[in-house]
Order: structure tokens, then C-alpha cells, then sequence
């Protein structure tokens, strides 16, 4: 009761994908718009689970003053966006706008430039040639960053040519390797999933 | 009202006001390199706040409204006998609220179960296309190459990825010629997470890059911002900060 009837609601719904390429009617097709549509239901639900959570997390850390001034100020945001939203739109040019393209860019950009600090600090400390593999890494590496950059090709005029020869060749080889073994890890997982083989997202 | 439009034109939408911001917002982010402190975490929640806000009022717009809010007011105006899978469906979708329950959390089952499998029926196909769409523009025809420099290219993607399959080949000793293409297919791969991570750290650097022309062509709001900035940071550090409360862990 707990996961046999949920797994088999699933297992119709993925098989809905399929017994329309092998069998004509509109019976079939109906099967597949009526689970397309199920789908497209409940992830709308999912969504506003989502905002009940976010609300219901705030309130946990304001109740028990975890942050309590931190939680207040991220809902009046999130309230402020609503509130700009329903008074002026969201066209370009409206207030929402501008505070997505003066707030939310700047703060994205600012965060992920932080990185820079910590990836150069953090490989600094563990970078060291102990062995062939990490020197291959090492000079890939090094290699790239100086192809990218003005004083690279200020150094030899080659190395644009062979950081672009790194990332066309042994780059999309090593990827092509790793994703092929995602497709088939991904397409192994998906099977076990329709047939009910795999259970873990399934709670107890 | 008048005053509330007033007040919006004058803040959000004046453009020294919006210059400001985005000076302060890069600096306020910028101050963690220092130290953790409140004004990281003022633009943090700020981060978190304007990207909630703006995921929400989207998925009202674009999802919510469309196929759910009208679908339903539709029913409602006019009933039709099919308009009770929506209800159905919008029951179902409703167990993931359970998800909330301590005792009652495999309700959710319904849920999960069946998004996982719907997603599932989606993905095989897709992921048996990708297979075979990353092995034919793998396999170039190698006498179409224009240059020794592709042709090189050619013959390494080639070999890299077969060495590279084969050191995931894991159902025969890695031993003689298996372990030595999976020997090449290592320093392949390391050579993969080395250029991958200089062009992480190079893509960062540019992004980092663009906030420093903010602020240099910004250098007033920047200047008097950055003082500021400076002078509570002082004062945080010295006077207000509290010492951290030992947990449980701590004192034992």
C-alpha cells in the first residue's frame, strides 16, 4: 500500500510514453495527454510546496530567533518583489525589473567571483606534483587559464592554439568518456525506475 | 498610493539610486573575503530574497496562472465531466504536502513515484539519443580534416575516449594492454579536470573583472560605500561582535 500502488501508477504513467508508437488510436493518445497533464498538475503543487516551505523555514527561524532579523529582512524582500510585481508589472523598465538586473546581477556576479579567491587559494595549497597524473592536470591547467589570457599569447603566440587544441581534443575526449557513462548509468536508472526495481526515493 | 509611486520612482527606478545599489550589493559580498560579518549576510538574504521573489511572481505568471488558476476557474464557470481528472490529479499532487508529516511522510510516495517514473518515461529515449548523438559527432570522417591540427585533434578524441571507456571498464583486471589504454584513459581524464578547472577559474575571474569596472567607473560610490563599509566593519570587530555560544559537542 505504502510504495506498490504508487509504483504502479508510476509504471502506467511511463508506458503511457510508449504504446502510442505501437498501437494506433486515439485511446492511446488520450493516455499519454491524460498523465501530461497530471504531470503538468503536480508539479504546479510542487511549486507552492515549495513556497510553504520557504515560508514555513523562515517562520521556524524567526519563532526560535535563529537569525531571527536575517529571516524577517529575506521575507520583506521577497514580499517587496510581490508587492512591485503586482503594482507596476514586470515588463523591462518596471521597478521588479530594476531590481533584478541592480540587485539580484551584481549579487550573483559578486558571489561567484568570490570563488575565484577561494579556488586559487585552496589550489594553491594542494597542487604538487607527486605523480604523472597530477602533472598532466597541472599543465592542462595552467595551460588554459594562460590561453585565456592576454599575457598567454604576450609569452608565445602559440599557446591561444594549443589551449583551443586542449580544449577541442583530449578536453571532449575525457568528457565524451565521463558522459557516456552517464547516459548509460542515467538510462539504467530510469529503466530500474519505471519497472519499480529502484525504490529509494520512496520513503518508508 | 501617490506617495508609494512616488517613493518607488525615486528609489528603485532613479538611476543614481540604482548605481548605488549595485556598488553596494558588489562590496556588501566582497566584505567576506575579510571575514564573515553582517553585511555578507544582509546581501545573502537580499540574494535569496530578490531570486525567491522573482522565481515566485514567474511561476505565477508563466505556470500557475495558465495551467492551474484558469483551468480551474474554467471548470468552475463551466463543468465539464473531464474536468474531474484535474481535480483528481490536483489531489494527488497535494500528497507531497504530507512530506511535512513525521508519520505520515510516505503519503508523498504518490507523488514522488509518480513524477520519478513520468520523468523516467521521458529521459530513455533522450538518454539513448544522447549515446548515439555524442558517438556520431565523435566519429568525423578523419580524410575531411583541412589540417594536421585537426586531424591530431581527430585521432584524440578518438583514442582518448575509447581509453577513457576503458578505464571505466571495470569487468576485467585492468592488466597487459587493458591496463595500459586505461593508464592513457587516466592521464585523458586529468588532463579533462585540469582544463576544466582552469576555465572555471578563468570564468570566474572574468566575473570577477566586470564587478571591478563597476566599480572603478563608479569611484565616488565606491569610494564613500567602501569607507563606510570599512569603518562598521571596525566597529563590528572590535566592540559588537559577540563571542560565539560553545554547542553541546564543544563542552564536552
Amino acid at each position: 500500500m505504502k510504495k506498490e500502488i504508487p509504483i504502479l501508477i508510476g509504471f502506467f504513467a511511463t508506458i503511457g510514453w510508449y504504446l502510442e508508437f505501437f498501437f494506433a488510436g486515439t485511446f492511446f493518445e488520450n493516455w499519454k495527454m491524460f498523465f501530461t497533464t497530471g504531470f503538468r498538475s503536480v508539479a504546479i503543487v510542487g511549486l507552492l510546496v515549495g513556497v510553504v516551505n520557504v515560508l514555513r523555514v523562515n517562520y521556524s527561524r524567526i519563532k526560535y530567533n535563529n537569525d531571527r532579523w536575517y529571516s524577517i529582512y529575506q521575507m520583506s524582500i521577497i514580499f517587496l518583489m510581490v508587492i512591485l510585481a503586482s503594482l507596476r508589472g514586470v515588463s523591462p523598465g518596471t521597478p521588479f525589473d530594476a531590481m533584478y538586473t541592480f540587485g539580484f546581477i551584481p549579487l550573483d556576479a559578486t558571489v561567484f567571483s568570490l570563488l575565484a579567491f577561494y579556488v586559487a587559494s585552496a589550489s594553491y595549497r594542494s597542487f604538487k606534483i607527486k605523480s604523472i597524473e597530477s602533472a598532466f592536470l597541472l599543465v592542462a591547467a595552467i595551460l588554459i587559464m594562460l590561453s585565456k589570457m592576454p599575457l598567454g599569447e604576450a609569452m608565445w603566440s602559440k599557446i591561444p592554439a594549443i589551449g583551443e587544441w586542449i580544449m577541442d581534443g583530449p578536453t571532449s575526449a575525457g568528457k565524451r568518456a565521463i558522459l557516456f557513462g552517464a547516459y548509460l548509468g542515467g538510462l539504467t536508472m530510469m529503466i530500474r525506475i519505471a519497472f519499480g526495481l529502484e525504490k529509494s526515493h520512496l520513503s518508508d | 498610493m501617490e506617495l508609494i509611486n512616488t517613493l518607488i520612482d525615486s528609489t528603485i527606478l532613479n538611476h543614481t539610486f540604482q548605481i548605488w545599489m549595485s556598488v553596494l550589493f558588489t562590496l556588501m559580498m566582497l566584505s567576506f573575503l575579510f571575514k564573515d560579518n553582517p553585511l555578507y549576510k544582509l546581501g545573502e538574504n537580499t540574494f535569496l530574497g530578490i531570486s525567491l521573489g522573482y522565481g515566485w511572481v514567474r511561476s505565477w505568471e508563466i505556470v500557475v496562472v495558465p495551467f492551474l488558476i484558469r483551468p480551474l476557474k474554467d471548470a468552475y464557470l463551466d463543468f465539464q465531466p473531464y474536468d474531474i481528472t484535474l481535480i483528481l490529479w490536483l489531489i494527488m499532487g497535494s500528497t507531497m504536502f504530507f512530506r511535512f508529516s513525521r508519520t505520515k511522510a510516505w503519503v508523498a510516495n504518490y507523488y514522488f513515484a509518480f513524477v520519478f517514473a513520468y520523468v523516467a518515461g521521458y529521459e530513455i529515449p533522450v538518454q539513448v539519443q544522447n549515446l548515439f548523438v555524442q558517438g556520431s559527432n565523435m566519429m568525423k570522417p578523419l580524410f575531411e580534416q583541412p589540417s594536421f591540427f585537426e586531424i591530431s585533434k581527430w585521432f584524440v578524441i578518438i583514442f582518448g575516449t575509447f581509453s577513457g571507456l576503458m578505464y571505466f571498464f571495470f569487468s576485467k583486471p585492468h592488466k597487459g594492454l587493458l591496463g595500459k589504454t586505461a593508464r592513457v584513459g587516466i592521464l585523458i581524464l586529468m588532463i579533462n579536470f585540469g582544463a576544466s578547472f582552469g576555465a572555471t577559474v578563468m570564468g570566474r575571474i572574468a566575473l570577477f573583472i566586470g564587478r571591478a569596472q563597476v566599480i572603478a567607473d563608479n569611484y565616488t560610490a565606491s569610494i564613500v560605500l567602501a569607507i563606510i563599509i570599512s569603518i562598521f566593519l571596525f566597529i563590528y570587530f572590535k566592540y559588537l561582535q559577540k563571542e560565539p555560544k560553545l554547542d553541546d559537542e564543544q563542552m564536552h
